[in-house]
């Protein structure tokens, strides 16, 4: 794991006139995305997550679709086990960080560690989002290198947060959460928005935005984070 | 925030107003109404003609798709649509319709996806209750209370490049007496793409935020490629036909400046409208987000040219369309070239350069050698421009005067040329020649000198021509 430094983060939706500042703590972050190996090694000692298993309330039917059985054959740990496991819910993704002591982050604390609000990663980030080639396949290990020492924060797979659909419960006096919400759709979002261009980080909202606990889907993984 | 509040209380009061006027219609409930599945048509063709006299309740199942094609040959662009083409698919409805909208999002798409369609009197005109991740489906219904010509288009964030990308098209809501039927109809949409290549840069061009911001597109087109109406793919038409255009703008940022090039739209229902707002229109305006019908009856064969009449959208980035129009020409309405010809000042045949003054022949006999000094100045004035400054003329237009066999073989007919021009068809050293020369208003003498000058220049060799050899052909009729 990685350790990202506290610091202070602008939320990207931001509104009002004061635009709050966020704390955010020290914390240690996986180096890279959660591997279909690990994923594995975790249904071995947790059969209710296997495929078979899983409620239907925890998991859509899509979940690890691109696994053959409950477990990886030898095979699959050779061609895929260095892969981001993708297909997996927001529920598996978090029972997998609290086996190992941790928890998923929060949308500030992703966005931070991610540094995307940094100009550079922009264009990079948006090329991908234009992208039809599918490159989720990549080795983790062989994911470029963002800030921080992490691998793999843009341009590979979207990452499941532990708040993701705090855009829509986000409140304030002036405006109701479904306000808020519609930002996202139309023209209003620019208006609470950090920073108008940054269409990169507009399309991580709005994907997030539109998630459910259940949802799995073949570019979206996760990884985990421990407090310090 | 005030004046916010104020606006926006103004607009609720407004459209409460027009609610009111909707609302008063009623309409048969939902559970009584037929149902049917909307027949979807890929650009530029058009559904056909709603004939039912009752509304229904339509079923439209639309796809959302991310793609590589072709922008213009040789480069890609990673489009974003509706369907498998840009624009998507134009849906056909009547006033009064109940619409169940199934929005499905293909499980390869990077992006969630909505849609908000014009024609949608309802919360984000449908793009609240469509908001769909890949891999899902959307269910919203609405009730189509307004006929018209309406664009739908992407709104997920962000909104801009969804849009850029090409998610749009064109829903027709048919008011319930339904539209004049017409003989062709066609379904045409305008957009503009920003690549970080230039125009034509060979290769898959990614989108370009920054020229998207600044609103300068390296691609404005008709159908969503460079060609999608020309040559193979253009319009077709035969004389007589009245003609209908569903023509959107998707934009994201330009308005169309719509025009066809040698029509005239006979009926214009501008911003997509319901009332023919203007007869006899050259070129009709169309926002980003907007569209109108045009309507014209081709009378004439020929290919008319569509275009964003802002030019250099059309010449340079794209935005050109054809309409072949078949069959026999009608030379009451337009003959076509009926003469091609050298471009005279005045008048249509053989010209006289005006004198400025007619002078008494000055008959000074000058010497051979003055002849020539002062025939090269009448040459440098009068004739040169046409001719060349070396006499060997332009080919294909202006004969030559250098070993000019033609102007050689007849002192006499050259002296009749100046004095009276010449057209038609002439042979000057084995090329043909069919143009006109004008009748020059030279004096006698400058005549006799010019005469001298060209018969003993530029590699010809000959006599002298006399004042009174010109007075003498001059003197005949």
């Amino acid at each position: 794991m990685q350790v990202v430094p506290s610091g202070n983060y602008i939320p990207f939706l931001s509104s009002g006139e004061n635009k709050p500042k966020v704390q955010i703590k020290s914390f240690k972050m996986d180096q890279t995305p959660v591997t279909n190996f690990e994923f594995n090694q975790f249904l071995k000692a947790n059969p209710k997550w296997r495929k078979t298993k899983v409620l239907s309330l925890f998991a859509d039917q899509n979940y690890l679709k691109h696994w053959k059985h409950d477990l990886l054959s030898e095979g699959e740990i050779k061609k895929i086990g260095d892969s981001p496991v993708v297909n997996v819910s927001w529920f598996a993704a978090r029972a997998f960080c609290h086996a190992q002591q941790g928890r998923l982050a929060s949308i500030n604390e992703w966005e931070f560690a991610a540094d995307s609000d940094n100009p550079k990663n922009i264009q990079k980030i948006l090329r991908w989002y234009g992208k039809i080639k599918k490159n989720q396949s990549t080795p983790v290990k062989k994911m470029s290198l963002g800030k921080y020492g992490l691998r793999g924060m843009h341009g590979y797979i979207w990452e499941w947060v532990n708040d993701y659909n705090s855009v829509l419960i986000t409140n304030d006096s002036r405006s109701t959460s479904s306000d808020k919400m519609n930002g996202l759709f139309c023209g209003g979002g620019s208006l609470g928005s950090k920073d108008a261009s940054n269409y990169a980080s507009f399309m991580r909202y709005a994907f997030r935005s539109g998630l459910d606990g259940k949802y799995t889907y073949s570019l979206l993984g996760f990884r985990c984070i421990k407090n310090m | 925030m005030y004046l916010v509040s104020a606006v926006l209380m103004l607009f609720f009061m407004i459209s409460c107003n027009d609610n009111v006027k909707k609302s008063s219609k009623k309409w048969p409930p939902v559970e009584s109404l037929p149902v049917e599945e909307a027949k979807l048509t890929t650009a530029p063709n058009v559904p056909p003609a709603i004939t039912r006299k009752h509304p229904a309740k339509v079923v439209v199942n639309l796809e959302t798709r991310e793609f590589n094609a072709e922008l213009v040959d040789g480069v890609e662009y990673t489009f974003w649509a509706f369907g498998d083409s840009v624009p998507g698919p134009m849906i056909r409805i009547r006033e009064g319709d109940f619409v169940e909208f199934h929005l499905n999002n293909h499980p390869d798409s990077k992006m969630p996806h909505n849609i908000d369609l014009h024609a949608v009197t309802g919360q984000g005109g449908g793009a609240e209750g469509s908001f769909t991740p890949p891999g899902k489906t959307s269910i919203f219904n609405f009730r189509a209370l307004n006929p018209g010509l309406y664009i739908y288009h992407c709104a997920t964030a962000p909104v801009g490049m969804h849009i850029a990308n090409g998610m749009y098209g064109l829903i027709l809501v048919e008011p319930e007496e339904g539209l004049p039927p017409v003989d062709k109809e066609f379904y045409v949409v305008q957009s503009e793409f920003y690549t970080e290549g230039k125009f034509g840069e060979k290769g898959l061009q990614p989108f370009d935020m920054n020229k998207a911001l600044k609103e300068i597109p390296d691609y404005v087109v008709f159908n969503g490629k460079v060609g999608a109406l020309t040559d193979t793919n253009a319009l077709s038409a035969n004389i007589g036909d009245n003609v209908r255009i569903y023509f959107g703008v998707g934009g994201p940022n330009l308005q169309s400046n719509f025009h066809v090039i040698g029509e005239i739209f006979d009926r214009v229902y501008q911003e997509g409208g319901t009332k023919v707002a203007q007869k006899n229109v050259q070129t009709t305006i169309v926002p980003p987000g907007g569209s109108a019908m045009v309507e014209f009856k081709v009378d004439v064969p020929g290919t008319f040219i569509l275009v964003d009449h802002a030019i250099f959208r059309a010449f340079n980035k794209g935005a050109i369309g054809q309409l072949v129009v078949k069959g026999e020409e009608n030379h009451e309405i337009y003959t076509g070239k009926t003469y091609e010809g050298i471009y005279m000042l005045e008048g249509s045949t053989i010209q006289t350069i005006p004198k400025v003054k007619e002078k008494k022949d000055q008959v000074v006999n000058l010497s051979f050698a003055d002849k020539m000094k002062e025939g090269k100045r009448v040459y440098k004035r009068n004739c040169a421009a046409c001719h060349q400054k070396d006499g060997s003329g332009l080919k294909g237009a202006f004969p030559p005067i250098a070993k000019s066999d033609y102007l050689m073989a007849n002192k006499e007919r050259s002296i009749k040329i100046l004095l009276k021009g010449l057209s038609g068809k002439i042979t000057v050293n084995g090329e043909t020649y069919d143009s006109v020369m004008p009748a020059m208003s030279l004096d006698n003498s400058d005549i006799a000198s010019v005469l001298t000058y060209i018969r003993n220049s530029f590699g010809n060799k000959g006599k002298e021509v006399t004042i009174k050899e010109v007075k003498k052909v001059r003197k005949e009729k």
